[in-house]
């Protein structure tokens, strides 16, 4: 028996209005994907990606169609109804990681678990930065950690809240190989446990690592389905 | 979970620690003020109303006329028909009008005289009761007491001797002053008299000796007794004097209409009018820059909130962040405001306590107003932060976490600055400045209304500069060292006494004149005016019209009273004036002409030429002399050689009346000097405060620079640049606003204080050189403070956390 899709959207639309001239960011849109699928988003700038991403986080509502997430219809969602969903559904790991610079490694994961309303707090912030390898960097600031310390924070924060949804904007954007293959690493082993991971991304390499590619082009899906020559280990990836 | 935000808000405090200090520092400026110069009024009535009680002063004075005395008892006596208890005590005495000579070594202080006979001076006395400021209690050896105020004008020494005419040398033990006399009150209700009028203390044998008269008194003060009302013991004194001494004229003044004690309440009352108007000026200043400083270090905390949203908290959550830094700067703002407030109040009635020489200062403290005024520093910032929380929490996650959000919006702006000429790196002070219109905007308002209230303050300042300067100019126009001489009675200008007056060896000229007291009335306006005579040949002096004429028959009226009267040139006015009568002078009453005005800003001075004296029944009478010493007489020398000569009331210098104007706007400003001070210490906080803000803001932008090689002097540049164009629209706001301000406190509150003089604003190029110091100087140069900071900066770890 398959497993029902955690993320549905249906001929959904995203257009803006920017004075006189309405941009589609996204063009009828449709797709499902399923629970522990580990999937990328590939295209380039401006193609949609991002958007997709939004909308799907409920950070961004669509213009027209159906989205539903973790069983949530989103497409009318109020202001306050997304607020909630975020907190209890999905986990964001943002490009530019966005840690809260006053608060140290610790105190940011456990930011997202207080608001997450998930119980442990400072252990359980402590315990996930040990899974993502910062046992030693708890009490640092952001200032103190390097990029990709700063990003695996930020995957901290977004796992230790236990969400079923995991996304991730461009997550090794701004890291080196290595530390780009380590986060994908730890990316991999949440869809293998089970979450939903979705990584947007225009580095096509990162895209061999997929269960599942959906292209996007102008705000139109062109492709979906798993990396041409299938999904590779990660320690063959270059870039 | 409590943990963390207590640990977020202490660290969101140690790293804004001296935007919150100084931000605080601001508010404590402002709320301070408010707190502080508030309760001036009630604390200047409770301080008078406490040292009248305590120096048992008169409630009912009953005085007999010039040149009327009564046998010593007599009009004590007279009291004894009064219903018992109507009269708590009584005391007669005896005042006589003399001349005094205070001068020391190369300083010649000669002035009228008031000697003040009373029966026991050291002590012991039931009503108006002499309070020793310096010095002691008479004694037999030092018999008088010197004024207070005459002695601190003129420098004199706690003890000493002088020389009274009539008497000769006499010893003094101190310096005191009793109700009547607290302040010393001129013609037209102006204090600082003292500069022409020394009160002296005496036993009442002295005093009759220096008026020639055996044992006689000419005044009897009452105290009513518990529950009588004064206006009935007045009503009751008078009758009793008329039946103790029949065709006797007397005049009957009730205590609260004692010049000093109504002059001592109107100032209060006026004086705290100023004193709002500033607390409110600096209180809207520092509300403002409080206001803008605020919203910018809540403003900085944007994208984190846009970041918590993203990460779905609530918002409510986020808001307490930024509204517990707003609570902090609140909670230290007026914990540092009521010790500023109390500082301030201190100051200004340590100033007050200086030229009102009271024995008893009320030591309350409006604990309302501080309550009142530590809640609204508290509210301030608090306040000011929710508008800026409600536009962060407002906007879509989404937008504020992308980066440099903050500098949507402003493209039009930044695209117009785009063809500025030069480098590109030249233009990013203005560029920087234009892509963040709100901020700018936000931050010359903030400094506009700081240097508001400086522009304010120093024009009030210049305004009443004005006025000493404008009578200085009129009155020493020509013959600056001129005397003044006051007959002891009026005497027919043919008479031997003046032609040996004028044939006095150092006088170079004299010219007998007129100096009466009137009143003048127009269409239901009337107030006190001394009548002076002029000839416009005169080669001493003459007042100038500045409108009308000098010649023809009528007054020359000050523009201010015209203005007051409703009346210019041309028109006529009611005055109320004496009148020849025989041998003496009676009450009389004319419609005169209003033929000029002239320029004194003293509204008291009407001028009559030799033509209207003789319409008005006052020609061929001189009551004084004018007289124009010798270019070889030595400073004073004449003043001495007239001292005591008989028939001379007084010899004052001209420029006794400037001293005197000049000592009662002293006396005022400064209180204002001490507001002026507190206002540019606010306009630089305003200037460091928010150049610390600005670095923050720009932190990962400079050290972007610097990675790139550029010093910190560059950064230092680029932030003078911005501050420099933030200085000059803020002072160009400033000067507008607090012009207006100005305007309305000088027409309106000063106009109201001194209801005699003329005010006007007129601002000095030394409050325009101050104005732009502070407010361009001194905003250009607040990034200096931050250079440290810019070359401690760690750019790597600032570029490597994003924002």
């Amino acid at each position: 028996m398959t497993a029902a899709p955690i993320v549905t959207l249906e001929h959904v639309t995203r257009s803006y209005t920017l004075g006189e001239v309405t941009v589609t960011a996204l063009a009828d849109v449709s797709l499902e994907i399923l629970p522990g699928e580990f999937t990328v988003i590939l295209g380039p700038s401006g193609c949609g990606k991002t958007t997709l991403l939004n909308m799907i986080g409920a950070l961004d509502t669509p213009t027209s169609g159906r989205l539903l997430v973790a069983g949530r219809d989103l497409t009318g969602a109020g202001r306050k109804e997304r607020f909630r969903f975020r907190r209890e559904t999905i986990g964001f790991i943002f490009q530019t990681f966005n840690l809260f610079p006053a608060l140290t490694a610790a105190e940011n994961v456990e930011f997202g678990i207080d608001v997450a309303g998930v119980d442990g707090g400072h252990e359980l912030a402590v315990s996930t930065l040990e899974q993502v390898g910062l046992a030693e960097r708890v009490r640092h600031f952001p200032h103190e950690l390097s990029g990709g310390e700063q990003q695996r924070v930020a995957i901290a924060r977004a796992l230790a809240t236990g969400s079923p949804v995991l996304l991730a904007d461009e997550p090794t954007g701004e890291l080196d190989f290595t530390t780009g293959v380590q986060i994908l690493g730890l990316l991999h082993q949440q869809a293998h446990e089970g979450r939903c991971v979705l990584v947007v991304t225009h580095n096509r390499e990162i895209a061999r690592a997929a269960h599942r590619v959906i292209e996007l082009s102008s705000g139109r899906i062109v492709s979906d389905g798993p990396p041409a020559g299938g999904t590779v280990d990660l320690t063959r990836l270059r870039w | 979970m409590r943990g963390l935000w207590l640990r977020w808000y202490w660290r969101d405090l140690r790293s804004h620690w001296t935007q919150v200090l100084t931000t605080a520092l601001i508010l404590a400026v402002g709320i301070g003020a408010f707190a502080g110069l508030g309760g001036m009024r009630q604390w200047r009535e409770d301080s008078t109303t406490a040292s009248l009680s305590a120096l048992r002063a008169h409630d009912v004075r009953l005085d007999l006329a010039d040149g009327s005395y009564a046998p010593r008892g007599a009009l004590a006596s007279a009291l004894g028909g009064l219903p018992r208890g109507t009269v708590a005590a009584a005391e007669e005495r005896l005042v006589v009008g003399s001349q005094i000579d205070a001068s020391r070594a190369g300083d010649p202080v000669l002035v009228p005289a008031r000697v003040i006979g009373i029966p026991s001076p050291a002590g012991g006395r039931t009503v108006d009761a002499l309070s020793i400021r310096e010095g002691g209690a008479p004694r037999p050896d030092r018999p008088v007491v010197l004024d207070w105020n005459f002695a601190r004008h003129y420098g004199l020494p706690v003890t000493g001797t002088v020389r009274l005419a009539g008497v000769g040398a006499v010893r003094y033990s101190g310096l005191g002053v009793t109700p009547q006399y607290v302040v010393i009150v001129g013609s037209g209700d102006i204090t600082g008299g003292e500069s022409a009028l020394a009160v002296v203390y005496a036993p009442l044998a002295l005093a009759q000796r220096a008026a020639g008269r055996g044992d006689e008194v000419n005044e009897l003060v009452v105290r009513a007794g518990p529950g009588s009302d004064p206006r009935t013991l007045a009503t009751e004194v008078r009758r009793a004097g008329r039946t103790a001494l029949p065709g006797v004229a007397t005049t009957v003044t009730l205590g609260a209409d004692e010049g000093a004690t109504r002059i001592q309440y109107r100032d209060a009352r006026n004086d705290q009018k100023t004193y709002w108007a500033f607390a409110f000026i600096l209180l809207a200043g520092a509300t403002l820059a409080a206001f803008n400083l605020v919203s910018r270090v809540v403003e900085a905390q944007r994208r984190e909130i846009g970041i918590g949203m993203a990460l779905g908290a609530e918002p409510g959550l986020l808001a307490r962040r930024p509204l517990v830094l707003g609570l902090q700067i609140g909670t230290l703002g007026a914990a540092l405001g009521v010790p500023v407030g109390l500082a301030l109040s201190e100051l200004i009635r340590g100033l007050v306590r200086d030229f009102l020489p009271l024995p008893v200062y009320a030591s309350s403290v409006p604990v309302g107003l501080y309550v009142g005024a530590a809640i609204l520093g508290v509210a301030i910032p608090v306040l000011a932060s929710v508008w800026p929380i409600h536009r962060a929490v407002g906007v879509d996650p989404v937008e504020a976490i992308r980066t440099g959000h903050r500098s949507a919006g402003s493209a039009g702006a930044v695209g117009r600055l785009r063809r500025l000429p030069g480098r590109p790196i030249a233009a990013l002070p203005l560029r920087n400045l234009a892509r963040t219109p709100r901020r700018t905007l936000m931050t010359v308002v903030g400094l506009g209304a700081t240097i508001t209230a400086v522009v304010a303050v120093l024009g009030m300042v210049d305004a009443i500069d004005d006025i000493a300067a404008r009578q200085e100019t009129d009155l020493l126009r020509s013959s600056p060292e001129r005397l003044e001489v006051a007959l002891s009675a009026p005497v027919p200008t043919t008479d031997r006494r003046l032609q040996a007056l004028a044939a006095t060896p150092g006088v170079a000229a004299a010219e007998p004149g007129l100096a009466v007291e009137g009143r003048v009335r127009h269409a239901g306006v009337s107030f006190p005016v001394a009548l002076l005579s002029y000839d416009a040949d005169s080669s001493i002096w003459a007042p100038v019209a500045s409108d009308g004429s000098r010649s023809g028959t009528g007054v020359l009226l000050a523009e201010k009273a015209a203005r007051d009267l409703g009346v210019g040139v041309g028109d006529t006015v009611q005055l109320e004036h004496p009148r020849r009568d025989g041998g003496r002078l009676a009450d009389g009453r004319s419609t005169v002409r209003v033929i000029g005005l002239h320029p004194n800003p003293v509204r008291v001075a009407v001028y009559a030429n030799g033509a209207t004296r003789e319409g008005l029944g006052l020609g061929g009478v001189a009551p004084r002399v004018t007289l124009r010493p010798g270019s070889q007489a030595a400073d004073g020398a004449l003043q001495r050689a007239l001292f005591g000569r008989p028939g001379i009331a007084s010899v004052a210098p001209a420029v006794a009346e400037v001293e005197a104007l000049r000592t009662t706007i002293d006396a005022f400003g400064a209180a204002i000097r001490i507001v002026v001070f507190i206002t540019l210490g606010l306009a630089t906080l305003v200037a460091f405060t928010s150049t610390s803000i600005s670095l923050e803001e720009r932190r990962r932008e400079y050290a972007t620079m610097f990675a790139f090689g550029l010093p910190a002097r560059y950064g230092l540049r680029v932030s003078m640049t911005e501050s420099l164009v933030i200085g000059v629209l803020g002072t160009l706001v400033g000067l507008a606003l607090g012009t207006a301000v100005a305007n309305w406190i000088v027409t309106s509150l000063l106009a109201d204080t001194f209801p005699d003089l003329s005010t006007r604003l007129a601002f000095q190029a030394s409050s325009l050189a101050i104005t732009l110091a502070v407010g361009v100087l001194a905003v250009t140069a607040a990034p200096l403070a931050t250079l440290r900071r810019m070359r401690r900066m760690d750019v790597p770890s600032t570029l490597r956390t994003m924002e």
